[in-house]
């Protein structure tokens, strides 16, 4: 009963730590002048940019995550914590003509300062349509940040991503896991199928 | 005794005569395929000339193959003809598509096509529309198995992998824009099945790949069908600009022995052949057959043929039609690609286009008024014979190295689009890239080739 106190208390303490030291991340010196770039053009602070201060209540659509302001994205996320084995991420969404977007991939390094993986800014032209391709850093976990201007709105989204090493996949995948017998799925339609392929690996499309 | 010491003889002596007689005529014909008497006695290539014919004239060839990288890339790749897994994965495809569609495992239309994003699958974009009794004769399945599809332009296959049951066939109706679903029994296509996993697993661990996003996934507006655009890639490098001349010319005027040589080509007797220097022309006139050459570089071909008066089948047409055309690109090498024909009375009328690495060369509006064609090649088939061919002759001289890299942004494409229609109500039924010259130019460089209003609209790619 004791020990399981003291441990719940180190977690505690010990989560507390990680959350004050991330609200207090400052970025390293050599990507300082791209990172107040980005803040300036979308008027945010530092801290407008951690995750710890953008949660989103929970039980939001993927349709509802992916709405940024006016830009619509249409291959985004589900979920706004995730894992992925994916390297890279090609983001395509449609906003109004002359709004401006940003993308930044940062992660925290163990001083605690934000390190910039990759960032574009980009002011949609007459078609509206944004497309733009993010690196993201192998293996760790890192921070997205979407952000639009439009008219005099500023509106931003901030997303955890884990990125896993393929190995992982390839060792999950070599598991033969039995979900549901044979009979169930001679029913199979094309819903549950989906789904049936989503629970297969709980991880984002 | 003496009968039965006869009769061995006489096999003898008959083996000892065929046998030389087929040697002699090997050592006279130098090879079977020379027209002499044994060729069809000795040759077991028949069959495959068969098969092969078929496969010239046959309708489902894909102008592109995607291949759907599935997780974790989530992006297309395109596979080029003449690279490694090209032929199994169309193929496979092909067979599968054989013999999965069927009124049976017909499901219906779907809206949601999210089952696709899961896995990996082939896209498949053919030249053209087919009509659904054109597509079901060459694919050779009965028409009740598309019953209610009107015409197919792409197809999306996606196999059963691992303990899956059931692969998965969508056909995009070119007419409506619907997507029709055929679920099969894995078990009824079990080998097509598993190389087509195999093939795509290839094509995924193979290296450096140029990621295509597809409007379809993407839900990307303005275009008409799901079409695959190249994204800007490190590893997509082109020559540019890419300068050519018209060849058999020498100081303006066509040099006659080096064309007699290109142009004995067209007459069944080269030898009797003689060619008529004219005004910035040059013709060669026999029995039936008229060529014609200009210093533009225009090859006219007419053959002058009782015309038959059954119409001839489609495959059979464009099974001439390619014929002819490969002949040719053995004297005057070049890639083709089919994009469109035109079927009136008894003839057949197939228009390609040339290119270069896979890109088209891509005719301007001015360059279609100056040479009276919409594309490169016009091969005109009545019966069996062609009996018209016109084609534009330009050989490339020289060009840059291939230094430059992929930069090609489909969105800042897309923008130049909408400010020149001015409007957010265009449908683009193609967009692709392409070389393209101005009239009288002797270079090209690439382009964006965007249909859109039925014509084509060029931008620059960088």
């Amino acid at each position: 009963m004791l020990k399981q106190f003291i441990k719940s208390c180190i977690l505690f303490t010990v989560l507390m730590a990680l959350s004050s030291f991330a609200a207090y991340a400052e970025p390293i010196e050599a990507d300082k002048a791209v990172f107040g770039t980005f803040l300036n053009t979308f008027n945010l602070t530092e801290q407008n940019i951690e995750y710890a201060n953008n949660k989103l209540e929970a039980g939001m659509t993927s349709q509802e995550l992916s709405t940024v302001g006016t830009l619509k994205i249409s291959n985004g996320f589900s979920r706004q914590v995730f894992s992925t084995f994916a390297s890279d991420k090609s983001i395509v969404g449609q906003g109004q003509s002359g709004s401006v977007v940003g993308l930044m991939v940062y992660t925290v390094n163990s001083n605690q300062q934000k390190v910039i993986h990759s960032h574009a800014i980009k002011t949609l032209g007459a078609s509206g349509m944004f497309s733009e391709t993010i690196n993201y850093a192998p293996s760790r976990t890192q921070y997205l940040v979407i952000a639009v201007k439009d008219n005099q709105n500023i509106t931003r989204r901030i997303f955890e991503i884990t990125t896993k090493a393929m190995e992982t996949k390839l060792k999950l995948e070599n598991i033969e896991i039995r979900f549901v017998s044979e009979e169930k799925q001679v029913n199979t339609s094309v819903e549950s199928m989906y789904d049936w392929l989503r629970l297969k690996s709980n991880i984002e499309f | 005794m003496k009968a039965a010491v006869s009769t061995i003889k006489i096999v003898i002596l008959i083996t000892l005569i065929v046998t030389s007689v087929y040697q002699t005529s090997r050592l006279w014909f130098d090879d079977q395929s020379d027209p002499n008497l044994f060729y069809r006695v000795f040759s077991s290539s028949a069959l495959e000339n068969l098969e092969a014919m078929r496969d010239a004239g046959n309708l489902i060839t894909p102008k592109q193959l995607g291949v759907y990288l599935g997780q974790p890339n989530l992006e297309y790749t395109v596979v080029k003809k003449g690279v490694t897994h090209y032929e199994s994965l169309r193929n496979e495809s092909i067979k599968i598509l054989t013999m999965g569609l069927n009124k049976d495992y017909y499901i219906g239309t779907v809206d949601n096509l999210e089952l696709l994003w899961g896995n990996q699958h082939t896209s498949i974009h053919l030249d053209f529309p087919l009509e659904q009794d054109i597509f079901a004769r060459n694919l050779g399945i009965p028409l009740n198995a598309v019953n209610s599809i009107k015409s197919v332009e792409t197809i999306l296959i996606m196999p059963a992998f691992r303990n899956e049951i059931w692969l998965n066939i969508f056909l995009e109706d070119q007419v409506t824009g619907l997507y029709h679903h055929y679920q099969v029994p894995r078990s009824e296509i079990v080998i097509s099945n598993d190389s087509l996993v195999y093939q795509l697993s290839n094509v995924i661990a193979s290296g450096s790949k140029t990621s295509f996003i597809s409007t379809l996934k993407n839900n990307i507006p303005y275009y008409s069908k799901h079409l695959l655009l190249p994204l800007p890639s490190e590893n997509n490098r082109y020559h540019d600009p890419v300068f050519m001349r018209i060849p058999f010319l020498s100081n303006g005027v066509v040099n006659i022995p080096e064309l007699d040589g290109y142009v004995s080509l067209y007459f069944d007797n080269p030898d009797i052949m003689k060619a008529i220097p004219l005004e910035n022309e040059v013709r060669y006139v026999d029995g039936n057959v008229v060529v014609r050459y200009n210093i533009d570089g225009l090859l006219e071909y007419n053959r002058i043929v009782k015309e038959n008066t059954a119409s001839t089948s489609l495959t059979l047409a464009l099974t001439v039609a390619n014929q002819f055309i490969e002949q040719d690109s053995q004297r005057m090498p070049t890639e083709y690609f089919l994009k469109t024909y035109i079927q009136e009375a008894q003839r057949t009328v197939f228009y390609y286009d040339v290119g270069f690495n896979d890109y088209s060369f891509v005719l301007r509006e001015e360059v279609k008024q100056k040479y009276g064609m919409s594309h490169a090649i016009e091969v005109t088939v009545s019966g069996d014979k062609v009996i018209k061919y016109r084609r534009i002759l330009r050989q490339i001289d020289d060009m840059n190295p291939q230094n430059k890299t992929l930069q090609a942004k489909y969105e800042d494409v897309l923008d130049k689009v909408i400010v020149e229609a001015g409007t957010l109500d265009v449908e683009i039924d193609e967009m692709y890239l392409g070389y393209s010259w101005h009239m009288d130019k002797m270079e090209m460089s690439l382009h964006w080739v965007v249909h859109y209003d039925g014509i084509p609209h060029f931008y620059p790619v960088d």
